[in-house]
């Protein structure tokens, strides 16, 4: 009994305990209300067809990995059991009158739903922020840091858009590689695998970092002594990586495979990702940004070298690695290819959420990285409210509560969007340029950040 | 030791996973929506009139919005293959090939759902000229804007002679015929009035004379507000009539109003999707293009709207017989048992029984059957 009351005592002494309470509050008050509208349609089919004995690939509609879904029939089913119910609302003020036909969302859940929705992004949430602090712990040289870098994810305006206003999963997938991250550190490299392989349920990023790493296991050290043990020694580390790896996997084999095969045959034909662009800077989608930006041309036009560009980011990191003359162009080859595929995927800035806690985390061991932390916050969530206006988040809370109504919320949308521009014709066109373009600046920052804190590490240790 | 604390944490969330997963595929907590069974089918011929007398039970083991359609067919009802045009050789006018893709994808997990027996893919310029010059009986989509000149263009015609012979062409856009696009064009090059665009005439090549009214494009294309008896049997949602046919010419050449009706003229009314019969085969005319992807009249919406519609038999309707519908709210563990009454007309050859479940239900129950 004293030891339970001491370590109760520990938690409600601890000096994050206040934080923690605040920013948990915070997120409990963002739930109900919040939402992207039309993401939350695929949601909910996913999870009715899924609830319905249906697989829930069984409609295009949901186009979301196995591990959401997993995740939260549980959750639903325990919900239906209990009897609640979760219709969805259509909203009569879309369906009669005139309104802006491209960007009217027609039907909304209730905020039962978006709390049952939000719970498991909560959980991994709050355990990214934790996992950050412990990270931290190990790094950081003064007892100050660990805390800072817990504050600056707790109270991230953008880490809280992705989770709570957009109901984005991303945060499962930004804590899975910080984990994988955490474990590598700690040379643990099973339960690295194991973490990124769980990442991977929840989509493609993590599978795109396993890879380079497990290289990296694979051939670290060999150029300065190139011999069977350190081959051998090294081929366990990559063996207990890959392992660790494949085993979420494999148990949910038959499902990810249909979902990669949808992911293939459908969503290739929806968006450019064999384009070779950085969607964020393009406003989501080629296609899409037409309406929304009018200097995609140009845009293109500079990435017209994107292959060139690939080649050059992988020489550094083919360089970076220390290999011998023979593998280099190997390597590079491979590089190019991964980050020529990886790079366009990047559709919609959540995607790019999994970078956040890293480099939060590198923050403790060079401060520079507090920079693009801030160019990413402030252009992703910049970025979101400027793509139809803050307003688009709010139809949960126009529809199910006095503090607003449907109808000023569309036609506050719609006079949002109809807004001329300085530039461009509209004004969310010149936003969403600007914002995009620094959000990618930010990735640049990130990139060049590394190389260079990855030489001085090489001299120091020189 | 802090290391081993988080070994947990990923080991928990993989449990959790498997116990999901386990939940979903173990036998003994099936996940099932309900249920629905025909009963009973008599036949009243001693009455003024034939008529019919189908009995069906209803069964909810979640909470269901469910609707139940039975449609008087004239001729037998087929699934016939379903294609949709995508070929990015050929340029879009005023839309894009994706739309074209993602209807197709979100068509084919509709129809699978509704137990549609053939298949759904998507099908090039050259495909399709196969496919109308064999005359081969299928279901044609072209979301579009414009026919590729290989099918159709002042002096080609191989859209009608197939529609005559029993083919099936769904059409979003534009009015129907007004573009022509030849291989290799881009979309930005296109233009009204180039000579290759038959416009108005296009339509009276394809039998359709007098079925549109050629209005200016606004930026917010215009809504049509009423629903129909089948709109709403079906819960069709599309209902933007831009670029639609007039409803008393569609009426008049014994055509069917599929969608919504609304007009800025109150004497010249349009529906936002029409059948029109043509030879032994069919036009179906959505009033104008796909919209964005997730709203309504984008391509999720739309394929629910063409799967309801090649679903339902009401393409193979009576034209003198009136379908019968009822809706239900079901609560958990509710059952319902109820008659759908019909009158018999002489060119009546069965029905089909269609159930669904609406958009906003929280289980999800198809069940489709015909009954001679």
């Amino acid at each position: 009994m004293k030891r339970i009351i001491s370590t109760l005592r520990s938690y409600f002494t601890h000096e994050l305990t206040s934080f923690f309470i605040l920013g948990l509050l915070l997120r409990i008050v963002l739930m109900p209300y919040f939402i992207w509208p039309y993401d939350m349609g695929a949601y909910q089919s996913g999870l009715a067809y899924l609830i319905s004995g249906n697989d829930p690939y069984a409609l295009h509609a949901s186009i979301y990995p196995p591990f959401v879904h997993f995740i939260t029939f549980p959750l639903f089913r325990l919900a239906y059991q209990l009897g609640v119910s979760f219709d969805f609302h259509s909203i009569q003020e879309v369906l009669t009158g005139t309104r802006p036909e491209a960007i009217v969302a027609y039907c909304q859940v209730s905020p039962l739903f978006l709390v049952l929705w939000k719970l498991p992004l909560l959980c991994f949430d709050l355990l990214t922020g934790i996992l950050i602090y412990c990270f931290a712990k190990t790094l950081a040289s003064d007892s100050k840091t660990p805390k800072r870098c817990f504050l600056i994810w707790l109270f991230n305006p953008f880490t809280l858009a992705v989770s709570y206003l957009n109901g984005s999963y991303d945060i499962v997938v930004a804590f899975f590689i910080l984990l994988g991250a955490f474990f590598l550190f700690k040379e643990n490299y099973f339960s690295a695998g194991l973490s990124f392989g769980l990442g991977t349920l929840a989509k493609t990023s993590p599978i795109f970092v396993a890879i380079p790493l497990s290289v990296v296991l694979l051939f670290r050290g060999l150029r300065n002594s190139f011999n069977a043990p350190n081959l051998r020694n090294n081929a366990e580390l990559f063996l207990k990586f890959a392992a660790g790896c494949i085993v979420p996997l494999v148990f949910f084999m038959p499902l990810f495979t249909e979902y990669a095969g949808l992911m293939y045959s459908g969503i290739s034909k929806e968006i450019s990702i064999l384009g070779g662009l950085n969607q964020w800077f393009f406003a989501a989608d080629p296609n899409k940004s037409r309406l929304l930006n009018q200097h995609i041309g140009v845009i293109q036009t500079v990435f017209s070298y994107y292959p060139v560009i690939c080649f050059v980011l992988a020489l550094f990191l083919t360089v970076l690695l220390e290999l011998k003359h023979e593998a280099i162009l190997l390597t590079t080859a491979f590089f190019t290819g991964l980050i020529y595929l990886f790079l366009p995927i990047t559709l919609q800035p959540q995607y790019l959420l999994w970078i956040m806690p890293l480099l939060v985390v590198l923050c403790c061991k060079r401060r520079s990285f507090i920079w693009p932390i801030s160019v990413f916050s402030a252009a992703g969530f910049l970025y979101y409210m400027s793509l139809q206006g803050p307003q688009t988040f709010l139809y949960p809370l126009a529809m199910f509560t006095r503090l607003y109504n449907p109808q000023e919320l569309i036609d506050n949308i719609s006079s949002y969007v109809n807004s001329q521009g300085i530039i461009s014709q509209y004004l969310r066109q010149d936003l969403s340029t600007v914002f995009g373009g620094i959000g990618f600046l930010g990735q640049i920052m990130v990139m060049s950040l590394l190389i260079k804190n990855l030489r001085m590490t090489k001299n120091d240790g020189e | 030791m802090m290391g081993n604390k988080w070994q947990y944490v990923a080991a928990a969330v993989l449990v959790m996973l498997l116990v999901g997963e386990l939940l979903w595929y173990m036998p003994i907590i099936e996940s099932k929506p309900g249920s629905f069974k025909v009963l009973d089918v008599t036949r009243l011929p001693d009455r003024a009139e034939n008529a019919v007398n189908i009995t069906y039970e209803l069964t909810a083991d979640m909470p269901l919005d469910s609707t139940v359609v039975v449609t008087p067919l004239s001729t037998l009802p087929q699934d016939l293959p379903v294609y949709v045009f995508y070929d990015t050789e050929y340029p879009t006018v005023a839309t894009d090939w994706t739309f074209s893709a993602m209807l197709q994808a979100h068509l084919n997990g509709e129809l699978r759902l509704r137990g549609y027996s053939n298949e759904t893919r998507l099908a090039s310029a050259a495909e399709l000229q196969d496919i109308f010059v064999n005359k081969e009986p299928a279901v044609v989509i072209m979301a579009s804007g414009a026919f590729p000149s290989n099918l159709f263009s002042k002096e080609t015609n191989l859209v009608k002679p197939w529609v005559d012979s029993g083919g099936v062409l769904i059409w979003f856009g534009f009015h129907i015929g007004f573009y022509v696009v030849e291989k290799g064009m881009k979309s930005e090059d296109i233009k009204d009035n180039m000579t290759q665009n038959p416009r108005g005439d296009g339509s009276r090549q394809l039998g359709l004379d007098g079925f549109f009214e050629y209005l200016e494009m606004k930026d917010n294309p215009s809504i049509a507000t009423f629903s129909s008896p089948i709109s709403e049997a079906l819960e069709i949602s599309y209902d933007l009539i831009q670029q639609a046919p007039l409803l008393d010419i569609v009426w008049a050449k014994n055509g069917l109003v599929l969608g919504k009706i609304g007009g800025e003229n109150p004497l010249k009314l349009r529906s936002s999707v029409s059948m029109i019969p043509m030879g032994t085969g069919k036009f179906v005319i959505f009033g104008f293009f796909l919209m964005e992807s997730l709203t309504l009249n984008g391509p999720e919406l739309a394929a629910w709207d063409l799967a309801q519609i090649l679903c339902s038999g009401v393409l193979q309707m009576s034209p003198d017989s009136a379908q019968y519908y009822q809706s239900f709210h079901l609560a958990k563990e509710e059952t319902r048992i109820d008659n759908a009454r019909l009158v018999l007309k002489p060119e009546v050859v069965g029905f089909v029984v269609f159930e669904y479940t609406s958009k906003r239900s929280n289980g999800v129950l198809f069940y489709r059957e015909f009954i001679k």
